[in-house]
């Protein structure tokens, strides 16, 4: 069954289709507002407040693409959440104050972390939403309201610069 | 830029073969693009694993999950009490145009009730004559035309006893009125004048006790003036009542062919059942002088009921295309008679009608226990005056039968209920999906494949109490039966309700009972914004008992 279509059933009250609903979704929107955000309980609050605004919207929505509609408000959230609490982590610096064992453990993943606060926010999303979400050009181009060039070129230009942050890292690694 | 194209459709699996050639062309002609390609990989295989770590903690995930839910939940419930709420609104005017129509009727039918069938209140005297009986202080004194053996006798007066013999301008003969105290005291004066005009051989004194408004049938008679033996020739007896007179010293009308026997002298000769004219054995009684076409015209009038109250129950089907549904279905009625067999009257009850659901109750399709039901069931608008709804359903799921239930809820399989094998695999998210390297991008969270099946929009059936004005026209058959032919029309639950029946009317042994059986169907034309279906009927035979008064 369609997303549409267990939504639907939801705003009718069903209970199980809003379930298998928020399976679908929890984890891509996690995600999402982990690796745009980049801030654990900013990420948390979008989360919760995505699903809250997902209630609070539902009739807005005109029964197509429930997707696009849902990650719509998403993203909506989370740039009022960054937009009212600015977080900036300097890479270089977030570097210097890490420790040695927190890089063996989980070095990878906080390079990425600080790789992708280095990118533009834009850029950055067609990332997430592209690498992370695995949605298409065209879905992403939907979601953030640009053309599918513009989707191409952003994720084309993040990894790019991704690789150049990522590279010396990846490499002293081992990885 | 062709290589960065070329990569880019790569990595979303889009390439052609072309392309691939191409791609591994430029590859193994320029070493950079293979550097390239091998960052981008590794990159790609970081941020996989990246994601993988990256799973809502479960407590958030379930406190939102739940938070959600229950709004939802609580929203679908008042929701559904707003659509309720509308629907019922939406049917007011309806009602108050039932009630109205109700209200007409029952106004109408009272105002009709004087005029009802002419001479319903002689058909009483008239019945009683054909059966012998009699009221005692009724009169029945054969006018002239009457003892000439005329069918159609004037009524007579009740009981003009104390009327002036001379305002007919007829002289009376007190001296037969004193020579016979029995008779004076039995029947008054005027008895005393009409006998002592018999004695006096002038059958014009019968004529002021007569009122000539309202003809019933008396049997003929005819007297010879004399006032002489009623064994006599003088007195062709062909009926009740007779006028007895003694041999000059008696007189009297008397009703009851027994009486006449009784008072008749002994050894007189006289039999009552014997014509004198004729010498032939006549019938005592009118009914077998009339044509049968006579017999029920005799009693046409006099046999419908001023009131009726009926109930009828119902079964049969709806009909669906999908599947037949059981019906039962109760009604209870009350009606006046107009004229005739013609009858308008009120009638209640509960009907079955099918209805398609366009998506799940407000309760969901899936999972639903008992509290569902009952919060459904007690939750549904009930109307007019039926009340009991007689469901006993089936549905093309053919999973319930909710038996005396106010509504009828399909138990469609609740998702958790499925089989994950029949299940279909989850839908791909776009061509892009394709991707060589993105394997990981399925989350591993979500239901693995098999993603639960909803029901299909639901086919319900629901219980509709209605009220509704009926006419109904009768046309006898007989002494005890009818056939009748009922439309009604009204306003039901869901909009407006129109049914026709055709029955037969048996009355076993007193008319004031009948017992009905006949078909008929029933139209709802649904009227709420809720539902989809606009028209659905149902048909069936029913059975029915009435009583009238």
């Amino acid at each position: 069954m369609s997303d549409d279509d267990l939504f639907c059933l939801t705003q009718n009250g069903d209970m199980e289709a809003f379930n298998v609903l928020f399976k679908r979704y929890e984890r891509k929107v996690y995600m999402y507002c982990m690796r745009v955000l980049l801030d654990e309980d900013m990420a948390h609050d979008a989360f919760q407040e995505a699903f809250m605004r997902l209630y609070e919207h539902r009739m807005s929505y005109d029964g197509r693409n429930f997707m696009v509609w849902f990650f719509t408000i998403v993203r909506n959230v989370c740039l009022n959440l960054r937009r009212n609490k600015k977080v900036t982590v300097p890479f270089e610096t977030s570097r210097a104050n890490e420790s040695p064992a927190k890089v063996t453990d989980v070095v990878l993943h906080e390079h990425i972390v600080l790789a992708l606060n280095q990118l533009p926010i834009d850029h950055r999303e067609a990332l997430v939403l592209y690498e992370y979400d695995g949605y298409s050009y065209q879905e992403i181009a939907n979601i953030t309201g640009v053309s599918i060039a513009t989707v191409k070129i952003r994720i084309f230009r993040a990894r790019k610069l991704l690789r150049t942050l990522l590279h010396p890292v990846v490499y002293d690694n081992g990885v | 830029m062709e290589f960065d194209h070329l990569l880019r459709k790569y990595l979303s699996g889009t390439i052609t073969d072309g392309e691939l050639d191409q791609f591994q062309s430029l590859l193994e002609r320029v070493p950079e693009y293979m550097a390239e390609l091998r960052d981008t990989l590794e990159l790609r295989s970081l941020l996989h694993d990246d994601a993988l770590t990256l799973t809502p903690p479960a407590d958030l995930s379930e406190h939102v999950r739940i938070a959600v839910s229950s709004s939802f939940a609580a929203d679908a419930i008042t929701e559904f009490e707003e659509v309720s709420r509308r629907r019922r609104a939406f049917l007011f005017p309806l009602r108050i145009t039932a009630g109205a129509l109700v209200a007409v009727c029952l106004a109408v039918s009272v105002a009709l009730t004087p005029t009802l069938p002419p001479g319903t209140f002689a058909a009483k005297g008239s019945q009683s004559i054909q059966t012998g009986r009699m009221a005692d202080n009724s009169i029945d004194a054969p006018s002239p035309a009457n003892i000439r053996g005329n069918t159609s006798v004037p009524h007579v007066r009740p009981n003009p006893a104390h009327a002036p013999a001379e305002r007919s301008g007829i002289p009376v003969d007190n001296h037969a009125a004193t020579a016979q105290p029995d008779v004076l005291a039995d029947a008054g004066t005027a008895h005393a004048d009409a006998v002592s005009a018999t004695h006096a051989g002038r059958t014009e004194g019968y004529r002021w006790l007569v009122d000539h408004e309202i003809p019933i049938r008396v049997p003929a008679m005819e007297a010879d003036g004399h006032g002489g033996s009623i064994a006599s020739n003088d007195v062709r007896h062909s009926g009740n009542p007779i006028l007895l007179g003694g041999s000059g010293s008696e007189g009297m009308i008397s009703r009851d062919p027994m009486d006449l026997l009784m008072r008749t002298p002994m050894g007189s000769g006289y039999n009552p059942l014997i014509d004198s004219a004729t010498q032939r054995e006549s019938q005592p009684s009118i009914q077998s002088e009339a044509t049968p076409g006579e017999a029920i015209a005799s009693v046409t009038p006099n046999d419908w009921h001023l009131m009726t109250i009926g109930v009828t129950l119902g079964a049969g089907s709806i009909i669906e295309k999908v599947s037949p549904t059981a019906l039962l279905q109760n009604s209870y009625y009350f009606s006046f008679s107009l004229s005739g067999g013609d009858r308008i009257g009120v009638e209640m009850g509960a009907s079955t009608f099918e209805r398609e659901s366009k998506s799940s109750s407000p309760f969901g399709a899936g999972k639903r226990n008992s509290n569902d039901n009952i919060f459904l069931a007690s939750n549904l608008p009930v109307s007019g005056g039926g009340g009991s709804y007689l469901g006993l359903v089936d549905n093309a799921q053919g999973s319930h039968s909710k038996g005396l239930g106010k509504s009828v809820i399909d138990d469609t399989p609740t998702n958790g209920d499925l089989p994950t094998k029949d299940l279909p695999p989850v839908p791909k998210r776009g061509s892009d999906m394709k991707d060589n390297s993105r394997s990981y991008a399925v989350d591993p969270t979500e239901p693995s494949g098999p993603v639960p099946t909803p029901a299909p929009a639901h086919l319900l059936e629901q219980q509709i109490t209605y009220g509704a004005v009926f006419y109904d026209h009768r046309f006898k058959l007989g002494k005890r039966w009818d056939v009748c032919g009922r439309v009604t029309v009204g306003a039901a639950d869901d909009g407006l309700v129109s049914s026709f029946r055709t029955y037969a009317a048996y009355s076993p042994g007193t008319r004031n009972i009948s017992l009905t059986m006949g078909v008929g169907s029933s139209t709802l034309f649904n009227l709420s914004p809720t539902r989809e279906k606009t028209v659905s009927t149902n048909y069936g035979v029913y059975y029915g008992v009435e009583l009238g008064f």
